[in-house]
């Protein structure tokens, strides 16, 4: 089940499936590889900005970007 | 023979440090032409070669369209008149991915002359990461050398490498992605048709205009309609599939060379739990920022006082060995002028030290992400949080330093509004009038002025993005990368606080020695000073004749603000000079519209550049005379009332 990346528990492991967002917000996250296909690692999804890993690197989101992240847990 | 390196990599991986590892600390810093991106070149010897390192500003591809962006390919295709011999990309092996899709996006560019280096390999040694540099240089088909900026280890391989490249006795062919079906189709009728490189074709296909403009008029068209035809077949943009390619390519390579890419990021997640959250997060923010400013003063207030001691030596010896007007020339043009802005010197060293550290320690990453909603409800981008850093210590490279911020519209009022923010030049001039005041109210006042500045950068921000866009508010999102919590490491920051510090003396060289020198001119012709003939008098009670009702201000004070304007330190050598007596009210008065009144005019040029006009430099200079203005009139009535 896909569910918005900030509705995940912290820890866990997902994929994105697809994202839900602008143009421009799209630019910003596929320019850090958050893209359809990829593996995050969740570390934090509030209260405040949603902290997630993407390979080695960690970033941290707006909200009501990281809402438009629709993601799925993996094994 | 000289030969150029450029350095090219994602942001936080090192570089700079990298930088000065190579060359030492001579590292020149400028501008890109025609943009306000930063510009760094230092250059070493390495056998009988002169080697100009050129670092490209920090990227994670090629392919956006940043300001950044098109500096980096601009230079790389030759657009500055120079091309790297050499181009070597930076990774770090925690997030070796990127670097090893840049490095494919650099060789799309045309280059073959590459280097790989694999930076932090002391810190990932110790978190346990291995890896396999050998089976690296094999995959990637370029040299590839394991790096420690902090610790120097690697730094004399990596030069022989870059060597070995640059002068062709090493022949680097760079791994290629492997792209979809109908793009590799494409590609090959554009190289076999027209011989148009691979490289370049994938790059026009991609529609990078910088290629695209390069090719003849008819090749242009054709390349449009093969766009077109790939992108309906695909069901996307060809720029999303070939980045995605490289991206899997770059996976793959690295899952293959790098072990155990586990964690030891436990501490910093529990860390940055607390440092990003709305209530823990904003008192520690406040905490760290209150410390900042308690060490910086109470440590520069010894300093100061030792180069005072210093001075008044000087002085001494000046007035017993020298004749006028010889004199007061040194007296009151050198010591009193330059030497009292030197003495403040300390502040602005030790208040950047600590921001530098905050910098490199990564936590003003945390800081700007906590920022940023707050930022948001006044137009703001959450990375603004980083030129206002940079702003404290002047406000020119933060003007420049608002290109981090992708949003255009954010960013120009970042750029419009930040010379709010007080720089340590108006530190220097606060400090000083601030302890004119009894001791119990200095510290007070200063937070005060601080506040009232930071107030008015985030209202005039507010203003001007509902007057710039009714009701289109910008929704706040952002992507901020948090680099990894890290002890600062003392060589980067004192080269970077050095670099950014040295500014402050070489205006007190130059701006202030001029202005000290022509104020002493002007207060010992045409008549000297106390027969209200001087120029300095005849201007100053002019001026008084406005300042005085609606500020409180008498024409000493009125001078030392008409010089402030070419920089704001003149305020200080301007009074010292003056011999002014400034009552407490007067005092704070007067930091007060010296802080917000104008932004200086290396600032103001500085807007201009960034904004590629002449509009906002002027609503930023009559908007905050305006804001200092009234502010200033209604502290002073309300003081006067009271």
């Amino acid at each position: 089940m896909a569910k918005p990346l900030t509705e995940v528990e912290p820890g866990t492991k997902v994929r994105v499936v697809d994202i839900v967002a602008g143009r421009g917000a799209m630019t910003m996250l596929r320019e850090v590889g958050i893209v359809p296909g990829a593996e995050l690692e969740v570390v934090k999804t509030g209260p405040g900005p949603v902290i997630v890993r993407v390979g080695g690197a960690t970033f941290s989101l707006g909200r009501g970007l990281a809402a438009k992240v629709l993601v799925e847990e993996v094994g | 023979m000289g030969k150029t390196v450029a350095l090219v990599g994602p942001p936080n991986v090192g570089k700079t440090t990298l930088m000065s590892r190579l060359c030492g600390v001579k590292v020149e810093v400028g501008n890109w032409p025609g943009v306000t991106v930063e510009r760094k070149t230092c250059r070493y010897e390495h056998g009988n070669t002169t080697y100009k390192i050129v670092d490209l500003p920090g990227l994670y591809s090629l392919t956006g369209s940043s300001e950044d962006q098109r500096v980096a390919i601009s230079y790389l295709l030759g657009g500055y008149g120079e091309k790297p011999d050499t181009v070597v990309v930076v990774g770090d092996p925690f997030s070796l991915e990127r670097s090893v899709a840049l490095l494919m996006e650099v060789a799309e560019l045309g280059y073959h002359h590459l280097v790989f280096a694999v930076n932090m390999m002391d810190e990932a040694r110790r978190k346990g990461i291995h890896v396999d540099l050998d089976g690296l240089e094999e995959k990637l088909g370029v040299p590839v050398v394991g790096t420690s900026a902090k610790s120097g280890e690697g730094v004399d391989r990596l030069k022989r490498a870059i060597a070995d490249v640059a002068e062709g006795r090493v022949e680097p062919k760079p791994v290629t992605p492997d792209y979809p079906e109908p793009i590799e189709r494409a590609v090959e009728r554009l190289t076999s048709e027209h011989g148009i490189p691979r490289w370049a074709a994938i790059r026009a296909l991609e529609g990078v205009e910088e290629i695209l403009e390069r090719l003849p008029e008819g090749v242009r068209e054709e390349v449009r309609d093969l766009r077109r035809k790939v992108e309906k077949e695909l069901g996307r943009p060809v720029r999303e599939a070939t980045e995605d390619a490289r991206r899997e390519t770059a996976y793959r390579i690295v899952s293959e060379t790098v072990e155990t890419r586990e964690d030891g990021f436990e501490l910093q997640d529990r860390l940055d739990k607390i440092l990003t959250h709305p209530v823990y997060g904003t008192v520690t923010a406040l905490t760290v920022l209150a410390a900042v400013f308690w060490i910086a003063f109470t440590l520069g207030g010894f300093l100061e006082d030792a180069i005072d001691g210093l001075l008044d030596v000087l002085k001494t010896l000046s007035t017993t060995h020298l004749h006028e007007p010889f004199r007061s020339l040194v007296n009151q043009g050198l010591i009193e002028g330059v030497g009292t802005v030197l003495s403040l010197y300390p502040y602005v060293f030790l208040l950047l030290l600590l921001l530098t550290m905050l910098e490199d320690s990564g936590y003003t990453a945390r800081v700007a992400a906590l920022a940023a909603p707050l930022m948001a409800r006044f137009g703001l981008h959450g990375k603004t949080v980083f030129p206002v850093a940079i702003s404290l210590s002047c406000n020119v490279p933060a003007v420049t330093g608002t290109r981090i911020i992708e949003d255009p519209r954010a960013r120009l009022l970042s750029a419009v509004t930040i010379p709010f923010v007080p720089c340590s030049a108006r530190l220097a001039v606060i400090t000083f009038l601030t302890a004119k005041m009894p001791p119990g109210l200095r510290v007070p006042a200063a937070v005060a002025i601080y506040a009232v500045a930071l107030a008015a950068f985030l209202g005039s921000a507010a203003l001007l993005d509902g007057l710039l866009h009714r009701g289109k508010r910008s929704t706040g999102g952002h992507v901020i990368e948090l680099p990894r919590l890290r002890r600062p490491h003392p060589r980067t920051v004192l080269t970077v606080t050095w670099i950014r510090s040295k500014e402050f003396l070489e205006k007190a060289g130059t701006t202030v020695l001029a202005v000290s020198l022509a104020l002493w001119a002007a207060s010992k012709y045409p008549q000297p000073i106390g027969t209200g003939r001087s120029a300095t008098e005849v201007l100053g009670h002019a001026l008084a004749t406005v300042t005085g009702p609606v500020l409180g201000l008498g024409w000493k004070e009125a001078v030392a603000l008409v010089n402030g304007i070419a920089a704001k330190e003149t305020v200080v050598s301007t009074l010292t000079m003056l011999n002014a007596h400034l009552s407490p009210d007067k005092a704070f008065v007067l930091a007060l519209v010296t802080t917000l009144y104008f932004p200086c005019v290396a600032t103001l040029a500085s807007l201009w550049s960034e904004t590629g006009s002449l509009k906002w430099p002027a609503i930023s200079l009559a908007w905050s005379l305006a804001v200092a203005t009234v502010i200033g009139a209604a502290v002073h009535a309300a003081l006067t009332l009271t």
